[in-house]
């Protein structure tokens, strides 16, 4: 291994945590540069800690270098600190393995996990010397491919990337790759590359597609500028999870990092269908890991990593068919090995209560429930499958257990809300605190502690809301101040507390999220003028955005604030994610008439993904009681 | 039982912290199979004990920690033969050693409060050589140096020169030492080479032909010299310019006091 850091001593020594920049961590790949064909820089957009804590890159990471042909490396936006002298100093960004610069790489792979990060993508390509937009890079530049759920809508930012990955990436990189090699042992040029990446399904390159507007602004025509382009460009999907390779040593970084844990992905996908949710819809079909599968995987990562929590990871853990053969096999394991388990969005009743007990500390955790909105028929709008009768008695059962405390989160503004929905919030959270003061007094524990989150409703492409308006910030901000009073009035008052979320980087996350190739220009430009690190609240500067996006014509009336018709045509509409249009409309419908669409698992509802032929769509569906 | 583990810590992973450094080692330890102690209640951790932190950029061969074992009898060099391939590159396990028995009604011994000394190299950056080598012959031939640390209770005077016990200088790594003062209580290598350091030299950090300055220096709780006090004192003594951080720091060793002799903390 190389020794020489890209940085000098007395620069790591002016930086916050300079261990962000210096990798040797364990399971790092190393490789000569020298005896591989292709180098592959990886790129989280945020900042080490963050980025070091996403499954997908350890996936991938995993993927690119069982290629002996292929050396993958990774980096991260430097922060703040950081960023300042690189560009000060003019060192161009690194990779973490071999600490060089990402300029000279084949690839740059950037994964998109969220869009308040587009300016940080800026960051990485502007720091590496690389040219913003697509059109102005030459044969000397890394081919910039964006993935991950932001590349679903990438119009946004279409002109800074060569081409997005749609989909999951075990399926095609090996074509990709191979591709690559074929076309530089040709002579190919790089613009020869993007046209055949464009004939492998899921690759989308923005380039080869023209966009026409009409006068007020939505889109005329979207189409591809020559025949053998695909029109549509459907996504990647793994058909079997457990054939599919999956990283069994994973990089365990030296800081602590978010998710400080290693991952133990149980399923893809969910089959709930609740209608705000962008992943629910995405990442369809619903396919599950064997238990067996898991079980073998659990103690490889334990064995390579040392790590000592482990972290059941899916949409909806509570939907995992073998989820409680899982977890008590599981369990003595774990506690052979003082290995914590965490199992986030798991449905509280019976099992999760028993499960918690052996696992968690009764006295330090709370329970967690996620209803989003605080009345029945507001639930039944977002087809949020929880009653008040599954949270009073998941709530009753786990107060009966000893816990004391309680994590509630709702969203505000969704589609429909009256006063009456928001209100009902808080008597959803007194009702609950109401629940623990039927215990008799000798099995309390002190006060119940309800706690209640709201976050801004964000409409996201192709979930059934797309065509739906958010409130303005302003009557979000009434919302809130509504939501506070009636929290106040309650009878258990002392017992509920209530946070709320920022509701300006929300705003600019909705017209990101339903954006086209007209808010590019505004990005760049937000970034020229400082904005970086937008996710991070105290780095995100309203007021330049704000003028930005007037200067570019870009108003929160045209992206958030206005219902769109069936007909009009959406930016994200030539991607294909297999859940078809008319299913997401109808879904639309159903909401507005307040109807429920039953949990795949229960009935099958028509939603298109079962032409991947794989899945939930393949097997025969569980009886009511099991769902 | 319980355990002496000595370690090195070299190239990139001298941007380590010593709280990562704990974290990394909790890991490795769980991936090597030792049979570690946890102790009791609802969050059991391991029982380890770490020696004195290392600065950052800082480079070492003497990086100590103690941990209690669930286990009788161990074979320690099976014990450190696991650990080390648990490590990554830049860490190195240099021994495991078995801690004698604890008499009894005595209080628990752990590597951090025996540490009674340290030995230091400082390698003057390129450029300083010249200057450095003029202001450690002065430093040698006083009696006395103090300066200014900051301590718990606002700036304190120390006497840097007084904790010191020996100063060597070697022109370059494989030479001789030559002493410039040495009192005896620490057992000071007569070239820079050991068994050990030749095997892994070469991820040491140190150029090539640069000068060595050799410090044995008290430690510990009672009378800390640090090797950036050392290195702060030297380059007040310096008359010209020179730039802020002028020295690569090495430790080389962490010692304990026994019958008025320095002992490694790896011996018994």
């Amino acid at each position: 291994m190389n020794n020489k850091l890209a940085l000098s001593d007395d620069i790591l020594l002016r930086v916050e945590k300079p261990a962000r920049y210096i990798g040797g961590e364990i399971n790092m790949v190393v490789k000569d540069p020298a005896k591989v064909d292709i180098r592959f820089a990886m790129c989280f957009p945020d900042v080490y800690e963050v980025g070091m804590s996403h499954l997908g890159i350890q996936i991938l990471y995993d993927l690119f270098n069982r290629r002996e042909d292929t050396y993958c490396e990774r980096v991260y936006s430097p922060w703040t600190d950081l960023d300042k002298i690189m560009r000060e100093e003019h060192i161009p960004l690194f990779t973490l393995e071999t600490q060089s610069p990402v300029k000279n790489f084949d690839f740059l792979g950037i994964t998109l996990q969220y869009e308040m990060c587009y300016t940080n993508v800026l960051q990485v390509l502007d720091l590496a010397g690389i040219p913003l937009h697509s059109e102005d890079r030459t044969e000397e530049d890394p081919i910039v491919i964006g993935g991950g759920p932001c590349s679903y809508n990438p119009e946004p930012i279409a002109d800074f990337f060569d081409f997005f990955y749609i989909g999951e990436g075990e399926t095609a990189y090996d074509e990709i790759l191979d591709l690559y090699k074929a076309n530089r042992a040709a002579g190919g040029t790089r613009k020869d590359f993007l046209r055949k990446v464009s004939h492998i399904e899921g690759m989308y390159v923005p380039s080869l597609y023209t966009v026409e507007y009409n006068e007020d602004g939505t889109i005329r025509s979207f189409k591809p500028i020559a025949e053998d382009v695909p029109a549509r460009i459907r996504k990647q999907v793994v058909r079997d999870l457990d054939t599919c390779v999956y990283p069994d040593k994973q990089i365990l970084p030296f800081l602590r990092v978010i998710q400080d844990r290693v991952v133990l992905e149980l399923q893809r996908g969910c089959t709930r269908g609740c209608r705000f949710c962008q992943a629910g819809m995405i990442y369809r079909p619903n396919r599950e890991r064997s238990v067996g599968h898991l079980l073998a995987m659990a103690k490889t990562l334990l064995d390579t990593s040392g790590q000592d929590e482990m972290n059941l990871s899916s949409l909806s853990s509570s939907d995992f068919s073998g989820l409680q053969e899982l977890v008590y096999a599981m369990i003595d394991e774990c506690r052979e090995r003082h290995v914590n388990l965490s199992l986030p969005s798991l449905r509280i009743d019976s099992f999760a209560v028993d499960v918690m007990q052996k696992v968690q500390d009764v006295n330090k955790s709370s329970i967690t429930f996620a209803p989003e909105a605080g009345t029945q028929r507001m639930r039944n709008v977002i087809n949020k499958g929880l009653t008040d009768e599954d949270i009073l008695s998941g709530a009753g059962k786990a107060f009966a257990a000893g816990w004391n405390k309680v994590k509630l989160y709702f969203m505000l503004g969704l589609p429909t809300e009256q006063d009456d929905d928001v209100k009902g919030i808080a008597q959803l959270g007194n009702a609950i605190a109401a629940e623990y003061y039927k215990l008799p007094k000798e099995r309390r524990h002190g006060r119940v502690n309800v706690t209640i989150s709201t976050s801004y409703f964000i409409a996201k492409p192709f979930t059934p809301f797309q065509w739906m308006p958010m409130i303005t910030k302003e009557h979000f901000l009434e919302n809130q101040r509504l939501l506070k009073a009636t929290v106040n009035e309650q009878l258990n008052a002392k017992s509920l507390e209530y946070h709320w979320h920022d509701a300006e980087t929300s705003e600019m996350e909705g017209i990101f999220a339903r954006g086209d190739r007209k808010i590019g220009p505004a990005i760049e430009e937000a970034y020229k003028r400082g904005c970086m690190y937008d996710a991070w609240v105290e780095h995100f500067h309203y007021d330049i955005w704000k003028e930005v996006l007037d200067k570019h014509g870009i108003t929160i009336e045209f992206y958030n604030l206005r219902e769109r018709p069936k007909e009009e045509i959406l930016p994200w509409d030539h991607i294909d994610i297999g859940v078809s249009r008319e299913f997401l409309y109808r879904e639309y419908e159903k909401a507005q008439r307040e109807e429920i669409t039953p949990n795949c698992m229960k009935q099958c509802s028509g939603c298109g993904a079962a032409s991947f032929g794989c899945g939930i769509c393949k097997q025969p569906r569980r009886k009511e009681a099991e769902v | 039982m319980n355990v002496r583990i000595c370690f090195a810590k070299y190239d990139r992973l001298r941007f380590l912290g010593h709280l990562d450094v704990m974290r990394y080692f909790q890991h490795a330890i769980a991936r090597s199979g030792m049979p570690i102690a946890y102790s009791k209640g609802f969050h059991p951790h391991m029982i380890m004990s770490f020696a004195q932190p290392l600065a950052l950029s800082m480079t070492s061969d003497g990086e100590y920690f103690d941990c209690e074992l669930e286990a009788e009898e161990v074979n320690a060099d099976e014990l450190c033969a696991n650990l080390q391939d648990a490590m990554c590159d830049g860490f190195y396990i240099r021994s495991v050693t078995v801690l004698p028995e604890r008499e009894p009604n005595t209080r628990k011994q752990t590597g951090m409060s025996q540490i009674a000394g340290a030995m230091y190299l400082c390698e003057p950056l390129e450029g300083c050589e010249d200057a450095l080598e003029g202001a450690l012959r002065e430093f040698a031939a006083r009696a006395s140096y103090c300066i200014e640390k900051k301590g718990k209770s606002g700036m304190r005077a120390v006497d840097v020169r007084a904790g010191v016990h020996a100063i060597g200088i070697a022109k370059d790594r494989v030479g001789d030492i030559e002493y410039l003062c040495d009192d005896g209580i620490f057992d000071v290598p007569a070239t820079l080479v050991s068994g050990w350091g030749s095997e892994h030299s070469e991820h040491s950090l140190h150029r090539e032909g640069a000068a060595e300055f050799l410090f044995a220096v008290d430690a510990g709780s009672e009378n800390n010299i640090s090797a950036e006090l050392i290195a702060a004192s030297l380059r007040q003594l310096v008359s010209c310019e020179i730039p802020e951080r002028c020295f690569a720091l090495h430790r080389m060793e962490l010692y304990r006091s026994k019958d008025g002799r320095m002992l490694s903390l790896a011996e018994n």
